[in-house]
């Protein structure tokens, strides 16, 4: 065994300081037998769970700390030449330029110039100290020091006091339940690296005023820098002495930053990735590579050397060493008892309850039990509801979680109270309980879903229950949240962002002081990997090819790119995860301030499960905001108001919404709107809500690949019989047509083979996921099944089939909670098309963008309005047109329209949009200008998009694409005179402001830097902050909440607008001078500005005008797809709207693609052979022009294997100088670089695949959001950039 | 204070109980150590290099006072011993 033990020791939990994962200093320790080691993060305890559990896993004792920056006391001076950098580089290196020796008077100043032009000031050195847990009392005192360490002052810049940290100590009992470490960066090193015993003296004595004698240690290290600095050994040296005088407790640590000696250089990428800065001497901390995981042998040479160098005998290394094991012993932590891994709390019921209940389990049967008359009414059926509600509350009560459903509960009624759409997600809709308590809306007995998916006596792990909400009012739903339960109760949960390759590229590059622009291509040409992947995917993937690795400085990019794999590199609040807990809640995780003033745990989802906190899932959808949308706009038009999860509004088994999702124009509705989805349904044609739920778990990765579809399909149709594997199983697998679907299937299968419970069943199902299980589940279900007397030959087919699909199955009650949305979503389509999408238009929660969702609306006959100032809000609305009454789907979509939503217009604020909803009608520009005051881009894009249109009376681009000056009367105005007066009245305004300016004798600009900054305060928390202030009396605010609220950074909210201006008419406001004459912008111009402004293309569709050389090269249009023989080759062109890159069973990667060409989507598939030469176009470009040979799939189905791509706007170009000869030409020729290898050939080295335990091989780029730039946020210029000009 | 680039043949061996070099050849003549007067160890500018081979580069550099036999002309140097290729070098001398 090592007796040696790290006390100070860094992992990648400190931000982009420590270059190491947890794990792996574990590990490392424990290859070198050590048997105890510590984390002190810097800033936080990130790391600490997965620390606590990788030692558990090594075998060693873990000791937990923190190392935090403090308020210098101002004893010592501060070490302006002192920092530890490398500033004292003697030339006695090769590399280094000449540089004076010894200690230079720092040249960085506190202000240093960093990347984004911006201005870093908060890498000033302030002392540090290091805070170890000596008990499980200990790390609650050092879990609430760090959240008040992070809740004082800025957010992301925590600075801890001396006097915090007397009031954490000064708490405990036992002087060594938590120790205060000063090393070599706290002030006592500054003074010995002064040299100044004096001072050094005066800082130990000022700890001593605040702490016992036992809670202090001194600790030494020496990196065998040069110099006298701090990390030198005669550094080390002096502080030793400093303590052996003071009779301080001394201990030696490295300072670990890294695992590994040869992980030294990645420290240097992440120094300069924190400072913004490139890599230079100045801007890296370490001169060496000693800051690693060393040995104890190692360390003790070193203890022998900075003895020798303090004068000390032999006698003292040992004893320097026998200290730090002594304080080691007294540090180990135990995960369970200490850090409390494995407990679980709940909020207390008094809270959940207001103070009512007696015990939590009586409280839940009396509310379940209220539930069934609301849910069933006094329907027949109750017994069988009862039975089912008696064996779940006997499972609840026997776990004790009937608090956890009581809260979630509670959750649930506070998000229904404000009026806000929710729905169950997950396994939780299988529960009766949640049912009955309103949590979830789908009926577990209707639909045969089962509890024990769920919730089981055999498995002591918490339920997860997942709540969708609105996304967009999702924050009011944590303010609620937080209210309700207080900051002591209550945090949200932190998610931990990693390196992946593009980050890493972005970050080495910029270490490496390569040009933005190279970096910015090179990261974006990369699908998102991880980065340890990123040569592998450089050798495998046909787009990345052009990259040039050969090139040595590549070579070291991407050498440190793998490196900085999986590394942490940023904090946020995680997209859903609410902590919710007793009041024991911070002293068992630590919280900080959010970007946007919620405070946050410092552990993450995994680390929070493993605390046993209760962690629920409020998961913003957009689409309950789509459809919240949708059903306020019905009524605001006249219509009905409409309660989606009402049954007897919205029948389940109403036919016009069947009708609509058979025809597959489903674009919108919830998860069956993709181009999988949709040749699905087409072919399944689901004819009630339980066929939704089964096109949902059909539609999954496992299905898909290991061909359960077709088999099904044939017995659905009726094209060939029903097979069970034996009669028994014929109930469970009935609704499936004998196909193993569901999770639920397989657990009754084995339930009723194997004759076992179902709880017990579903260990089996869990454990026939994993490899090495699945043999002794083998052992353990053959036997049992032969005994219930089933023939051989059935048991090997059941196992064989359980064998195959266990892992791919979906769980029925998950797809049954996604099948609500998806069935209330195509009912809105069905009967309010105009509503529903002008909600989703609002709310954008599906794969596509926006332009398609308006050219879908147009198929259905709804008109497309277009922006107008004086109509326009800042969502998607519905207008009426005609005023027929809404009887009838289809003449309701015939009589709507939607009209452009303000916030589309690019650049527009919240508040300009408030001003221009609030203070119209305008009458004209100027009257828009003075009382809308908005900036002069918005106004001019306003105009650009045709805004104001409807003010002048300028007509609808109705005329042909072909018509390049459109007829015009004389002396109308025009949009280009309308932006002539833009620039008219902002020169205006300009002179205006001058004047006044120069008329008031103190510029506004000097008032206002007078004022006291306000503090910003979290979204809707500004009335909390005030109570809480009135509220204490000491004049500080302590609840966790209303801190972090004062730290947000995020914007504050737009004051709406009350008073308006009226119209005045001044008579020096320059009015519209005589229309310029300028001709009216053609229809190609309109387009190209809406798609510049808007992102969409209202007037005419993108491809409209490349339509001459389409028909010249005969390309066939989505709409004629259908019409074309089985087999033929085929063009399409169209505008990208989506790629993806799912699994498929042979383990090769597919590149699925959907064009629009304005007549309806276009899915072509490229396989591997053909993805080489084009595989980059597909990614990098925005209009394409596809070949490829059409199959039919299905009576309405097509779908296309694509031979070639190419970009549109290039052969455009070849098409005005060459003619369509040039173009043919142009798609016959085989890219250069490809055309030695014929297509098809397999001279590619064999790529990766990844096997999965089932069998099933995969494509390590599937399911990986592809290269280039999401389809949904297109660059706008791309689009259209000019069809005229060459090049695109 | 003079500056070299000198390779040396360098034997180690206990200085004062501290692992050390303790005796070196320098231009033909053998100097023994006396006295360890300060070591350290430090490592470039890697990112200056154009490839990947040697991150780390370490030299680690003992100043030590030498002299040549029982003589008493001693003075100071600052051997360097270069991890990446094993080489040692007398880098610097004060007499």
């Amino acid at each position: 065994m090592d007796p040696f033990v790290h006390l100070h020791v860094a992992s990648g939990y400190s931000l982009k300081y420590g270059a190491s994962h947890p794990r792996q200093l574990a590990e490392r320790a424990a290859e070198a037998e050590m048997d105890a080691l510590a984390l002190t993060d810097r800033d936080g305890v990130y790391g600490a769970v997965r620390f606590a559990k990788a030692c558990s896993a090594n075998g060693i004792r873990p000791i937990l700390g923190v190392d935090l920056a403090i308020e210098p006391s101002g004893l010592v001076p501060e070490p302006s030449g002192l920092v530890p950098t490398i500033r004292d580089f003697p030339p006695d290196h090769p590399r280094l330029t000449a540089r004076p020796s010894g200690l230079v008077p720092a040249t960085v100043s506190a202000r240093t110039p960093v990347r984004g032009g911006q201005y870093l000031d908060h890498d000033r050195a302030h002392p540090r100290v290091t805070l170890l847990a000596g008990s499980r009392a200990g790390w609650a005192a050092l879990c609430r020091l760090t959240s008040a360490t992070h809740l004082r002052g800025e957010r992301s810049v925590p600075v801890t006091t001396r006097g915090l940290v007397a009031d954490h100590l000064s708490g405990l009992d036992s002087g060594t339940d938590l120790l205060v470490l000063l090393g070599p960066s706290s002030e006592l090193g500054w003074a010995a690296a002064l040299r100044r015993d004096d001072m050094a003296r005066a800082v130990l004595r000022d700890w001593y005023d605040v702490t016992e004698r036992t809670n202090l240690v001194v600790e030494v290290v020496s990196h065998r820098r040069s110099g006298v600095g701090p990390g030198s050994s005669p550094h080390a040296a002096r502080m030793a002495g400093v303590a052996a005088s003071a009779g301080c407790q001394l201990v030696l640590t490295n300072e670990v930053r890294y695992v590994d000696r040869a992980d030294a250089p990645v420290v240097d990428v992440l120094d300069a990735a924190r400072r913004l800065v490139p890599l230079d001497l100045r801007h890296v901390d370490r001169a060496n590579a000693e800051g690693f995981l060393k040995t104890g042998k190692e360390m003790a040479d070193i203890a022998d050397e900075i003895c020798r160098f303090a004068g000390l005998g032999d006698k003292e290394a040992e004893r320097l060493l026998a200290g730090t094991r002594a304080v080691a012993d007294r540090c180990a932590l135990d995960p369970r008892a200490d850090l409390g891994i494995g407990e679980v709390h709940f909020p207390e019921l008094a809270v959940v309850e207001g103070g009512a209940g007696t015990s939590g389990d009586a409280v839940l049967r009396a509310r379940c039990e209220a539930g069934i008359g609301r849910r069933y009414g006094s329907g027949a059926d109750l017994p069988a509801v009862r039975d089912r509600l008696d064996d779940e509350l006997t499972v609840i009560g026997g776990l004790g979680y009937a608090t956890y459903f009581l809260t979630v509960a509670d959750v649930v009624d506070l998000v229904r109270d404000r009026g806000i759409r929710t729905a169950a997600r997950g396994s939780g809709a299988g529960s009766l309980v949640n049912y009955l308590l309103g949590v979830s809306g789908v009926d577990p007995l209707r639909y045969g879903l089962l509890m024990e998916r769920f919730l089981s006596p055999l498995r002591q792990a918490l339920p997860d229950i997942d709540v969708d909400v609105e996304s967009a009012r999702r924050l009011e739903i944590y303010d609620a949240i937080l209210e309700r339960y207080g900051g002591e109760r209550c945090a949200c949960v932190s998610m931990m962002d990693t390196y992946r390759v593009r980050h890493a590229i972005r970050d080495v590059g910029a270490a490496l002081g390569l040009p933005p622009g190279e970096i910015d291509q090179l990261a974006k040409a990369f699908p998102h990997i991880r980065a340890r992947d990123a040569r592998a995917a450089m050798r495998e993937l046909p787009e990345l090819r052009s990259v040039n690795l050969g090139e040595g400085r590549l070579d070291l990019l991407f050498t440190l790119v793998e490196k900085l794999d999986g590394l942490p590199r940023h904090i946020a609040m995680h997209p859903c995860g609410v902590l919710l807990s007793d009041a024991t809640l911070l002293d068992r995780t630590p919280v900080e301030a959010s970007f946007l003033g919620y405070p946050m745990s410092q552990f993450d989802k995994e680390d929070v499960e493993d605390l046993g906190l209760l962690k629920l899932d409020v998961l913003g959808i957009r689409m309950q905001s789509a459809m919240a949308h949708a059903v306020a706009e019905v009524a605001r038009v006249g219509g009905p108001v409409i309660d989606l999860d009402d049954e007897q509004q919205v029948p389940r088994d109403d036919p016009a919404t069947y009708a609509l999702i058979q025809s597959t124009r489903t674009l919108g509705c919830f998860q069956i709107e993709s181009p999988g989805q949709r040749e699905l349904v087409g072919k399944f044609a689901p004819r009630g809500f339980e066929d939704i739920i089964i096109d949902i778990s059909l539609f999954r990765p496992g299905p898909v690949k290991s061909d359960m579809i077709n088999p099904f399909l044939r017995v659905r149709h009726g094209w060939s019989p029903a097979e069970y594997l034996h009669p028994d199983l014929e109930p469970v697998l009935e609704q499936t047509y004998g196909v193993v679907v569901f999770h639920e299937q397989v657990i009754e299968m084995i339930a009723v083979v194997a004759g076992c419970g179902r709880a017990e069943a579903d260990e089996v199902r869990r454990a026939l996921g994993d490899r090495e299980a699945k043999e002794d589940v083998r052992t353990w279900f053959f036997p049992r099944a032969l005994a219930g007397g089933y023939p051989l030959a059935v048991v090997s087919r059941v196992w064989e089939v359980l064998e195959a699909f266990a892992s791919f199955g979906f769980c029925k009650a998950h797809a049954a909670a996604f099948a609500l949305p998806t069935f209330q979503s195509a009912w809105l389509k069905a009967h309010h098309p105009a509503a529903f999408l002008a909600g989703v238009l609002t709310h954008d929660p599906g794969m596509y963008p926006k332009r398609l969702i308006l050219d879908d609306a147009r198929h259905f006959g709804i008109a497309v309005l277009p922006l107008d100032v004086n109509t326009s809000d800042d969502v998607y609305r519905v207008e009426r047109r005609g005023g027929r009454s809404p009887s009838a789907a289809g003449a309701e979509a015939a009589s709507d329209g939607i009209r452009l939503a303000l916030n589309e217009v690019k650049g527009i604020s919240a508040a300009e949009v408030a001003r221009i909803t609030a203070a119209r009608p305008f009458c004209s520009l100027t009257d828009l200008w003075q009382r809308a005051r908005v900036s002069r881009p918005v106004a001019e894009r306003l105009v650009l998009a045709g805004a104001l249109d409807s003010l002048y009376g300028i007509g609808s681009a109705n005329q042909s694409f072909g018509s390049s000056v459109p007829v015009r009367r004389r002396g109308t105005v025009t949009r280009r005179d309308l932006l002539l007066q833009v620039a008219e009245l902002d020169r205006w305004t300009r002179a205006t402001d001058r004047a006044v300016r120069a008329a008031s004798p103190r510029s506004p600009r000097s008032a206002r830097s007078k004022s006291a900054v306000p503090l910003s305060l979290g979204q809707g928390s500004a009335a909390g902050w005030a109570d809480g202030l009135a509220g204490s009396r000491s004049g500080l605010p302590t609840d966790p909440r209303l801190l972090a609220a004062a730290q947000s950074q995020g914007p504050l909210p737009v004051d709406p607008v009350t008073a308006v201006q009226l119209t005045l008419d001044l008579d020096d406001v320059p009015a519209l001078a005589e229309p310029s004459g300028l001709p009216e912008m053609s229809g190609a111009e309109r387009v190209r500005a809406e798609l510049e402004v808007l992102g969409l293309d209202i007037s005419h569709h993108a491809m409209d005008c490349y339509a001459p050389m389409l028909d010249e090269l005969a390309v066939t249009r989505s709409r004629d797809l259908l019409r074309q023989r089985n087999q033929s080759e085929v063009l399409v062109a169209g505008v990208k709207v989506a790629t993806q890159t799912p699994p498929v069973r042979s383990g090769r990667r597919v590149v699925f693609l959907t064009l629009d060409d304005g007549t309806g989507p276009v899915d072509a598939t490229f396989f591997e052979d053909v993805q080489g030469p084009y595989a980059a176009t597909i990614f990098h470009s925005w209009l394409l022009v596809v070949r490829g040979v059409l199959r039919r799939t299905g009576p309405r189905g097509v779908s296309m294997r694509a031979t070639g791509c190419w970009e549109l706007p290039e052969l455009y170009a070849v098409w005005q100088s060459n003619g369509i000869a040039g173009v043919r030409d142009a798609i016959a020729a085989v890219p250069a670089g490809f055309a030695d290898q014929p297509a098809g050939s397999a001279e590619a080295p064999p790529n990766r695949v990844l096997v999965h335990p089932s069998g099933f091989r995969q494509s390590p780029y599937a399911d990986i959001r592809p290269a280039g730039v999401d389809t949904k946020t297109a660059p706008r210029k791309l689009w259209h950039s000019s069809p005229g000009s060459a090049g695109g | 204070m003079r500056r070299y680039d000198d390779p040396i043949d360098v034997r180690r061996g206990l200085v004062a109980g501290l692992d050390a070099p303790e005796q070196f050849v320098w231009r033909g003549r053998l100097w023994v150590v006396r006295e360890v007067i300060a070591h350290w160890v430090r490592t470039g500018a890697w990112w200056d290099q154009d490839d990947a081979r040697d991150l780390l580069a370490e030299r680690e550099v003992w100043r030590v006072e030498a002299g040549r036999g029982q003589a008493v002309s001693a003075g100071v140097f600052d051997l360097a011993f270069d991890w990446g290729d094993g080489r040692w070098l007398l880098v610097c001398s004060s007499d």
